[in-house]
């Protein structure tokens, strides 16, 4: 069991004022049997009604619609975690997860891939066969920021053979759908980086397990997990729509601490 | 009801000045077309009528137990009735619907049956138009213009009046309602059937609403007054597709949505009329498995037929679909309002060839049909009698409970033998009756 402190700070600043001002934020950890949150803070300002409900992927999210204009906005999330992965329960699996969604399409690359790496899984179990596939990955793909974006398919990265975690997560789900091993995209914070981070969950004998391909390791009791989805589009951490404004500008900060 | 014919020119002009329109989008240009209306109604005896309500009935009440177990336990899939993928790559299943429960349980709150009658006098199912089914208003207007046009023709005729689907449309509307108004959103006036939703805010006494009237605080849909006082919304019949309804979870960069609409349904505060993600049970694809799904459900017999039905996916049809492509009539199952549909017999060899290789290379993505040979309707074509093909739309209302409504939309074919009725494709209407005896 590791005991973590954790926090989520996210500021966006609008050269102009902005109106009607709606927003989903995914940045509630998950409180469950493996990830439990014993502290939690939040400050969202400014902020109307600000509202907890819950999305078809059972992520928590917090939603409001501000009225006042305003040039700044800000959101601060911390608190205490206990990580225990032996407390991890069976969980049916939803078919959601099997099937391409709209950033995991397998284009020509993606499918050549897959061509090449099937031999090399034949027989394996869906953690072997996530890790052969990570390993694979890592010949092909290197980290450089500011080459993709957020719209980025998995197809292309692939084919600009560099991106940031979301590009490896988008990827590897792609090509363990296509080999049969359900998967899913997770945003969260990893110990000790600063900003926000992407890894997959992978679907092996009624447990997820998660893998972290920018790392090229699995992921361990020193990840919060903040949500998931199918894919980048479904649970993205900050969602939010308003007029007015001009340009805007965001700024991140996101931290785990083992205590 | 011959007396109608000599009122053909008058009764169009009506309509036409009565804005009844039908809009079609055309190398991305918006045009108004008027919607042909021929006098010379489809007849219906009361127990042909019945025998339809039975089928309706029985075929509208398994889909919406399919939806509810679709975005529920998925029994029937872990039963293995149908191919998930199916399900998993239905353009109109919708993930974030997930563990939804709608009020009242009902999804498919106004459903569009099309149907056919072959010649030996057969109905089949040949479409279920489940997301937003356009077309009732129409023959409520036409049967309007014709009453006043022609009154004696309805005193010696038993004609169930059918201007009463503003009343059951009222009714579903207020039986799911969480509290608050009921609201009509239409995404405005470019929209093909705008003048329908304005007619039926009309006859229900819904309030009728744009997007930017509509707005979500607290979980909680409201109406903004012109005053600027809100108020609160209970059930929106929305006449936006899914993709469009909210930016917060679809297409972020839809203007025409209400931002958290979803989250405010799944939170039960209001019920939204039809309910998201139900275009997976009017999948074309899906068609093929509503036989099956009565069977599952209810351990019935299906009333109404589906038109006899091949699935490409399946190893066998696909050899019987290549080998016959020539006489059957393809359907790409992710289009809608005739469009991706074509008619083998009508393609040359290589476009025929074409498809074939297309078929072959993603088997899932078309059905294929025997050509039902319709029964012809007569229509009055300038100033003579002939014979047109034509289907029925049949509008069934899903509250707390099911109602088929005593008449429908049949739309005929402009061209004599062509099988292609929709609005979109230039057919014209004619009004429905039910007779009371």
């Amino acid at each position: 069991m590791q005991r973590l402190e954790f926090s989520y700070s996210m500021k966006i600043e609008f050269s102009a004022p902005v109106v009607r001002h709606c927003f989903s934020l995914r940045c509630l950890p998950f409180n469950n049997t493996w990830q439990r949150i014993r502290e939690l803070f939040i400050d969202v300002s400014p902020h109307n009604v600000l509202t907890e409900t819950a999305d078809g992927f059972g992520n928590r999210i917090l939603t409001d619609r501000i009225t006042e204009p305003h040039t700044l906005f800000s959101v601060y999330v911390n608190g205490i975690a206990e990580i225990d992965f032996s407390k991890k329960e069976k969980e049916p699996l939803n078919g959601i997860y099997k099937y391409p969604s709209q950033h995991t399409a397998c284009g020509p690359l993606l499918t050549a891939f897959v061509a090449e790496a099937r031999p090399a899984c034949a027989g394996k179990t869906p953690t072997e066969t996530a890790q052969a596939l990570m390993g694979m990955l890592r010949t092909r793909f290197s980290y450089q920021s500011g080459i993709t974006g957020v719209q980025t398919t998995a197809e292309e990265a692939l084919s600009l053979g560099q991106g940031v975690c979301q590009d490896y997560a988008h990827i590897l789900i792609a090509l363990c759908r296509a080999l049969g091993v359900p998967a899913r995209y997770v945003a969260g914070i990893q110990e000790g980086t600063g900003e926000t981070h992407a890894w997959v969950e992978f679907y092996d004998g009624g447990y997820w397990i998660g893998i972290d391909p920018t790392n090229d390791k699995m992921v361990d009791e020193r990840y919060l997990k903040l949500s998931h989805g199918r894919d980048f589009a479904d649970c993205g951490i900050n969602r939010g729509l308003f007029v007015g404004g001009c340009s805007q500008k965001q700024t991140v900060e996101a931290a785990v601490r083992v205590l | 009801m011959y007396g109608l014919i000599d009122h053909k020119e008058e009764i169009n002009r009506l309509l036409s000045r009565y804005g009844v329109k039908f809009g079609i989008y055309k190398n991305n240009e918006f045009h108004e077309r008027l919607f042909p209306f021929d006098p010379i109604p489809r007849i219906l005896t009361k127990n042909e009528f019945e025998f339809l309500e039975k089928g309706l009935r029985q075929r509208v009440y398994t889909l919406n137990l399919f939806l509810n177990d679709i975005y529920g336990k998925k029994q029937i899939l872990k039963d293995g009735v149908l191919p998930e993928d199916f399900v998993y790559l239905s353009k109109g299943f919708l993930p974030p619907c997930e563990n939804i429960v709608p009020p009242c349980k009902v999804y498919n709150h106004i459903s569009g049956i099309d149907l056919v009658q072959g010649k030996d006098m057969t109905w089949y199912v040949l479409e279920d138009n489940l997301r937003i089914p356009s077309g009732a208003s129409y023959p409520m207007i036409a049967r309007d213009l014709c009453r006043r046009a022609s009154p004696d023709t309805f005193e010696t005729n038993a004609v169930t009046d059918n201007r009463d689907y503003g009343k059951l449309l009222k009714r579903v509307l207020d039986d799911v309602n969480t509290g608050g108004i009921d609201v009509i959103l239409t995404p405005g006036r470019y929209n093909s059937a705008f003048f329908e939703h304005s007619y039926l805010a009309e006859q229900t006494g819904a309030v009728f609403a744009m997007p930017q009237d509509l707005f979500v605080e607290g979980n909680v849909l409201y109406y903004s007054e012109y005053s600027g006082e809100r108020r609160r919304v209970g059930t929106v019949y929305r006449r936006i597709s899914d993709e469009f309804i909210d930016p917060m979870t679809f297409r972020p960069d839809s203007l025409l949505g209400v931002p958290h609409l979803l989250d405010a349904y799944r939170a039960r505060n209001v019920a939204v009329v039809n309910a998201p993600g139900n275009g997976v049970a009017d999948d074309k694809g899906i068609y093929y498995f509503v036989p099956d799904m009565i069977h599952y459900y209810l351990g019935e017999e299906p009333i109404l037929p589906n038109a006899p039905t091949y699935l490409p996916y399946y190893e066998t049809d696909r050899a019987y679909v290549l080998e016959h492509l020539k006489r059957l009539v393809i359907k790409d199952v992710s289009e809608a309002g005739g469009y991706g549909v074509v008619f083998g017999r009508d393609l040359t060899n290589e476009a025929r060839g074409a498809l074939a290789d297309a078929i072959r290379e993603n088997p899932r993505r078309f059905i294929a049909q025997e050509v039902v040979d319709f029964r012809e309707l007569t229509v009055a074509e300038a100033g003579q009698m002939t014979t047109r093909k034509a289907d029925l739309r049949a509008f069934v209302l899903y509250g707390n409970e099911i109602t088929v409504w005593k008449s429908g939309l049949t739309r005929y074919a402009r061209e004599a033998g062509s099988s292609v009725v929709n609005s979109s494709q230039g057919g014209g209407f004619k009004d429905t009756w039910v007779l009371s005896r």
